[in-house]
C-alpha cells in the first residue's frame, strides 16, 4: 500500500506544504502549485496520548506521530491502532476518514 | 524584510518618542476552583483590586484591554470586554478582548502599554480572566486544542500535552536532559507555591511523586502539567511622569516584546526552541538596553515542566541545552542565582489560561515593591514571559524599580 497525500509545492524553490499558502515562507514567491506526496517517511518523535479531547475519547490511549516525509513536508498523524513506532523508524502515511485525519502505519504492519 | 523595507523608506524601528510607562496598580483573585463565581465576576474582582491598589477611580480609566481565551466555549459568553466594562461601570470607553491562547493577557498588557506609550491614553486597565473548572476535562482539553492548527494537526488527535511531550522527548534526545532534571521544575514550583496565598496548590511535592504520577501524554505526567483553574488578574498602566506625582513606588515598564511563531509542531525548525520567545525577548531587551544577565528574577511560561526549561534557554538565562542542569543545580530556586517562578508558576499557582500573563505581571510588581509572599532578595529588574500554544505567539515584558 502506498499512501498519497494532497499538498502544495513552491514552483520557485520547491518547498513543500500540506496547506495552501498565499506565499512561500522560504523564498516569498507567490506561485504555489498543488501536488501530491507519497506517504513514506521517518518518525521524528511520537507520544502516547492518555488524556484525549472529547472526540477521540473512545480511541485513547492512542499514539500521535511527527513524521518527516521523504519527498514532502513534516506532518502530524495518528498511529494505526496496534502498531508501535519509535524515533527513526520508517512509516507510511495516508489520508483517511474522508481526508479528515492522517493515519500513520509502521512498515511492519500486516496491512502493508 | 521585503523589497521595500522600513530602512528604504527612511524609517527606523527604534522609536525614541514613546512615553515611559508605569504600572501603578495590580490585582488578582485567588487561583483554583472559584465556586459560585463566573468569568465576568472574577474579572471585575481583579480590576477593582487593581484600581484600589493604584488609587484610581472609575472615571480615570481611558480604555480596557481584556485577555481571555475561551469564554465563548467554556462560559457561553462573548462580547466579554464590553460585558466586564459594564459590570465595572466604565461603559463608554473603548474595550477590546484580546485572544492569543495562553498568551492572551500578555498581549492585552502589550496593547495597553502601546497605547499609553504612544500617548493615545493616560490610564489603561489591562486584565485577563478565565473560568475553566465548570467544564469536564475532555471539554477543557478540546477547548485548549483549538489553540493549535485544527486542519493540519489537531484533527489527527494531537493535544497540547501531546505537543509538549514530543518537545520534551526531543530535548532529552538532543541535549541529554534527564527526566529527573525536568521533574525538578515541578518540585521547585510547588515549593514556591506554598507561601503564595493566591496559589491553587500550596503543598510541596517530591521527585518520586512527580515521576510516578499518571501519564497525560508520554513522557509528560500529571505533575508536569498545570491544573485546570479559574482566576483573573489585572493591572493599571499610566505614563511614568504622572505616576511619580501620586504613587510612592511606581514600577516601570523597561521593555516590551511581542512576536509570533509557527502554530504547528510540524512547522517548527527546532522542536526545542520557540522562535516567538526568542524574538519577543530580543525586542524587549533592545528596548530596555538590557541583557539577560541583568535580569534579577523572572516569571516564565511553565505550561509544562519542559516549557520552563526551554524558556530559560530561549530568554538567554542559560546556554541551549543547559536549562535542565540549571534547575537540578538550584540556580532557579528562590535562593538561586536567578529565581524563576517565585509565584509557583503555572504549575502550582494555577493556569486560568487567559489570566496567566497578568498574574505574572502581578508577581513581578509585588517582588519589585518588596511585598511578595515569597519575597526574594534582589528584585530590581524582573521579566515576564508568556507563551501561546506551542509557540504560536509570545510576549516578554521587563519591569523595574523607578
Amino acid at each position: 500500500m502506498v499512501g498519497i497525500l494532497d499538498g502544495y509545492q513552491c514552483d520557485n524553490c520547491g518547498t513543500n506544504y500540506l496547506f495552501e499558502s498565499a506565499i512561500c515562507s522560504n523564498c516569498r514567491n507567490g506561485a504555489i502549485e498543488s501536488t501530491q506526496f507519497t506517504g513514506e517517511g521517518t518518525v521524528i518523535t511520537c507520544t502516547t496520548i492518555h488524556v484525549p479531547p472529547e472526540r477521540f475519547k473512545k480511541e485513547a490511549p492512542y499514539v500521535v506521530v511527527l513524521v518527516d516525509l521523504d519527498k514532502g513536508p513534516r506532518l502530524i498523524g495518528r498511529l494505526k491502532k496496534g502498531d508501535s513506532v519509535e524515533p527513526g523508524v520508517r512509516v507510511m502515511c495516508s489520508e483517511f476518514d474522508g481526508g479528515k485525519s492522517i493515519m500513520v502505519e509502521s512498515f511492519s504492519s500486516d496491512s502493508l | 524584510m521585503g523589497k521595500y523595507g522600513l530602512k528604504d523608506a527612511g524609517l527606523s524601528r527604534g522609536r525614541t518618542d514613546l512615553r515611559e510607562v508605569a504600572v501603578i496598580g495590580v490585582g488578582s483573585t485567588p487561583f483554583g476552583r472559584l465556586s459560585g463565581q463566573d468569568v465576568v465576576s472574577i474579572a471585575v474582582e481583579a480590576c477593582q483590586q487593581a484600581m484600589f491598589d493604584g488609587s484610581i477611580g472609575l472615571e480615570a480609566i481611558d480604555a480596557l484591554y481584556l485577555g481571555n481565551f475561551a469564554s465563548e466555549r467554556l462560559s457561553n459568553q462573548g462580547s466579554l470586554a464590553s460585558v466586564v466594562a459594564g459590570r465595572l461601570g466604565i461603559t463608554g470607553v473603548p474595550t477590546t478582548k484580546v485572544e492569543g491562547a495562553c498568551a492572551s493577557a500578555g498581549i492585552a498588557f502589550r496593547h495597553g502599554y502601546l497605547t499609553v506609550a504612544a500617548g493615545l491614553h493616560d490610564f489603561v486597565l489591562v486584565a485577563g480572566t478565565e473560568k475553566m473548572t465548570d467544564a469536564s476535562t475532555p471539554d477543557v482539553t478540546a477547548a485548549l486544542s483549538t489553540a493549535g492548527d485544527e486542519i493540519l494537526e489537531m484533527r489527527s488527535g494531537l493535544t497540547f500535552p501531546g505537543a509538549f511531550a514530543m518537545i520534551m522527548e526531543q530535548h532529552m534526545a538532543n541535549y541529554g536532559s534527564t527526566r529527573e532534571q525536568i521533574a525538578m521544575v515541578s518540585v521547585k514550583n510547588h515549593d514556591n507555591g506554598v507561601t503564595n496565598e493566591k496559589a491553587q496548590f500550596r503543598k510541596q511535592t517530591d521527585l518520586e511523586e512527580v515521576m510516578t504520577s499518571r501519564f497525560v501524554a508520554e513522557p509528560i505526567r500529571l505533575f508536569d502539567c498545570p491544573p485546570i483553574s479559574d482566576g483573573a488578574a489585572a493591572a493599571i498602566l499610566c505614563p511614568l511622569e504622572i505616576a511619580r506625582s501620586f504613587c510612592d513606588k511606581p514600577v516601570t515598564v523597561l521593555g516590551s516584546g511581542h512576536a509570533s511563531g509557527p502554530a504547528q509542531l510540524s512547522q517548527m525548525e527546532d522542536l526545542t526552541s520557540f522562535s516567538a520567545s526568542v524574538k519577543a525577548a530580543q525586542e524587549a531587551y533592545e528596548m530596555g538596553g538590557l541583557g539577560a544577565s541583568e535580569i534579577d528574577f523572572a516569571e516564565v511560561h511553565d505550561c509544562f515542566t519542559i516549557s520552563e526549561i526551554i524558556a530559560t534557554e530561549d530568554l538567554g538565562f542559560f546556554e541551549k541545552g543547559q536549562g535542565g542542569q540549571a534547575v537540578l543545580d538550584g540556580l532557579t530556586k528562590s535562593t538561586g542565582e536567578i529565581p524563576v517562578n517565585t509565584s509557583g508558576g503555572l504549575i502550582a499557582k494555577g493556569h486560568p489560561v487567559g489570566a496567566t500573563g497578568l498574574a505574572q505581571i502581578y508577581e513581578l510588581v509585588q517582588q519589585i515593591r518588596g511585598t511578595a509572599s515569597n519575597q526574594v532578595k534582589k528584585t530590581d529588574i524582573g521579566l515576564a514571559h508568556n507563551l501561546g500554544g506551542s509557540g504560536a505567539v509570545a510576549t516578554v515584558h521587563i519591569l523595574g524599580k523607578d
